[in-house]
């Protein structure tokens, strides 16, 4: 829901161009973060988060419009550094097979970057409260609804900012029925803003059982996959 | 689902012109299209653009239906969203279909002509290491993890019976959970491997040779297209249905002897 899918030059150049110079500069930091980090595991499991986000993308949940990221398991997974670097590999990946545009390639590195970078400090605070299996689980479940949920603002904030005409953002995710219901055909951004979160809602707790369940066999099974990463 | 193996498939064994060219010229010719489309917004100019790409696809050698089909994917997306913007013109909303179709399809023709492993060691000279052998593994990681997840899936479905949505989740998480940690091995075992072959020093490789003509023609041919298109874009009324009527029949017949000359 947080992947901005509007085709290149649609957009006004003062924000993609902003997003692209902000995302060089997120990047710039993350790179130099993980200088002193154990590239040989990382950096494999980075390439392998980006491909699994790149496909479970592909799994659109159609009722509501949703398309899963697993960004947060990826921040949990990898840290803050490297989670932001595998969510812009994701969105690399994504565009060379035609779906994504590239002068929106900053503003999609940036919202679901802050999904991965959010979800990894979510989790390391929540995760204190219990170190079981279930405990890491519903930690992770619970990262993912806070991380998500603060991405949708951001998405939110873009569209608000990038004066997109509500009904058409409407119109992509497939909201017009829910929106006659709404009893307007012209909505104002507040009800345009509280449909994506109803929406999204939805979709972030079924994504947030699923990182809390993969996140639980984890660390039943393999538990140093889920220690802290110093980046 | 996007068919990722397809797309490997043709840019590993097809002969085209385009695959002929290097991967520096192709980058640089689908920068060009993408910053043309970027500062234009008439119908006539991104409608040449796009007949160009057309034309390219036709006489590449690549399957023409498969590509378009692939291309369709976010076009579809781009369409829904044409329908209502920008006031409701008609002209703004072809603006965004046609800009949705030329980016789709332009990356299309250069992956599907380019072989991954020669874009991520043009991709390692232009970024940095890091990033580029993230991007390579992670171009790896999907055929491994599409492997695992469709085997996983199977053996579950043959093995298990009709199960809760409770326990189908819990399964569910763990075949997805399982082929993760399979496919991080498997890369971390390619990483390990690669980085004793000399990934990331000067003796690694840097892709196959690519002969010079195919550059000249890739970068010639963006050239004319966007020449036309800039012709285009300052003529007014009769004289740009004559010069758009022009350039799509020339580019029509370019096509129909660049595909003859394919099969023949």
């Amino acid at each position: 829901m947080t992947h901005i899918m509007v085709p290149d030059g649609v957009l006004a150049p003062w924000l993609w161009i902003g997003a692209w110079l902000l995302a060089v500069l997120c990047l710039a930091v993350a790179l130099w973060a993980t200088r002193n980090t154990d590239r040989m595991r990382l950096v494999p499991l980075a390439g392998t988060m980006a491909a699994v986000m790149a496909l479970v993308m592909t799994l659109e949940i159609v009722p509501i419009g949703y398309e899963p990221h697993l960004t947060v398991l990826s921040g949990i997974l990898l840290g803050p550094a490297y989670g932001f670097l595998a969510t812009f590999v994701f969105n690399i990946l994504r565009m060379l097979v035609g779906d994504g545009s590239v002068t929106l390639l900053g503003l999609n590195t940036l919202i679901l970057g802050a999904e991965a970078v959010g979800g990894y400090y979510l989790f390391r605070s929540l995760r204190r409260l219990s170190g079981s299996p279930a405990g890491s689980g519903l930690a992770a479940g619970i990262a993912t609804v806070v991380a998500l949920a603060i991405a949708t603002l951001l998405f939110l904030a873009v569209v608000f900012v990038g004066s997109l005409e509500i009904a058409a953002v409407a119109d992509v995710a497939g909201w017009n029925e829910l929106l006659e219901r709404a009893g307007t055909e012209e909505p104002g951004f507040s009800v345009f803003a509280r449909l994506v979160l109803i929406l999204g809602a939805i979709g972030w707790l079924i994504e947030a059982t699923v990182v809390g369940a993969i996140t639980a066999f984890l660390r039943a099974v393999r538990p140093t996959l889920l220690r802290a990463v110093p980046a | 689902m996007i068919d990722v193996l397809a797309v490997d498939r043709w840019s590993s064994r097809g002969r085209g012109w385009l695959h002929r060219a290097s991967a520096g010229a192709k980058i640089a010719a689908a920068a060009a299209c993408i910053g043309a489309l970027v500062v234009s917004r008439d119908v006539a100019v991104l409608g040449l653009i796009y007949a160009g790409l057309l034309a390219a696809l036709v006489t590449s050698g690549l399957p023409i239906r498969p590509v378009l089909a692939l291309s369709a994917l976010p076009l579809a997306m781009s369409a829904v969203f044409a329908v209502t913007r920008l006031g409701g013109t008609w002209e703004s909303a072809i603006v965004i279909v046609e800009k949705g179709a030329i980016t789709s399809l332009v990356l299309l023709l250069l992956v599907g002509t380019t072989p991954a492993t020669v874009l991520f060691s043009v991709s390692r000279r232009v970024m940095p290491r890091t990033l580029a052998e993230m991007l390579f593994l992670g171009y790896r990681s999907i055929f491994l993890l599409l492997a695992r997840a469709l085997a996983a899936r199977e053996a579950v479905r043959l093995r298990s019976p009709r199960l809760s949505l409770a326990a189908g989740l819990k399964r569910n998480a763990m075949v997805g959970a399982l082929a993760v940690l399979r496919a991080s091995e498997l890369a971390a075992d390619q990483y390990a491997a690669m980085r004793l072959r000399g990934l990331g020093s000067a003796r690694d490789a840097s892709g196959r040779a690519r002969t010079l003509s195919g550059d000249g023609m890739v970068l010639a041919l963006v050239g004319l297209l966007l020449t036309g298109a800039i012709v285009l874009a300052r003529t007014q009324d009769a004289e740009r249905s004559f010069v758009l009527g022009g350039a799509i029949f020339m580019l029509a017949v370019s096509s129909g002897v660049g595909r003859w000359r394919t099969q023949s």
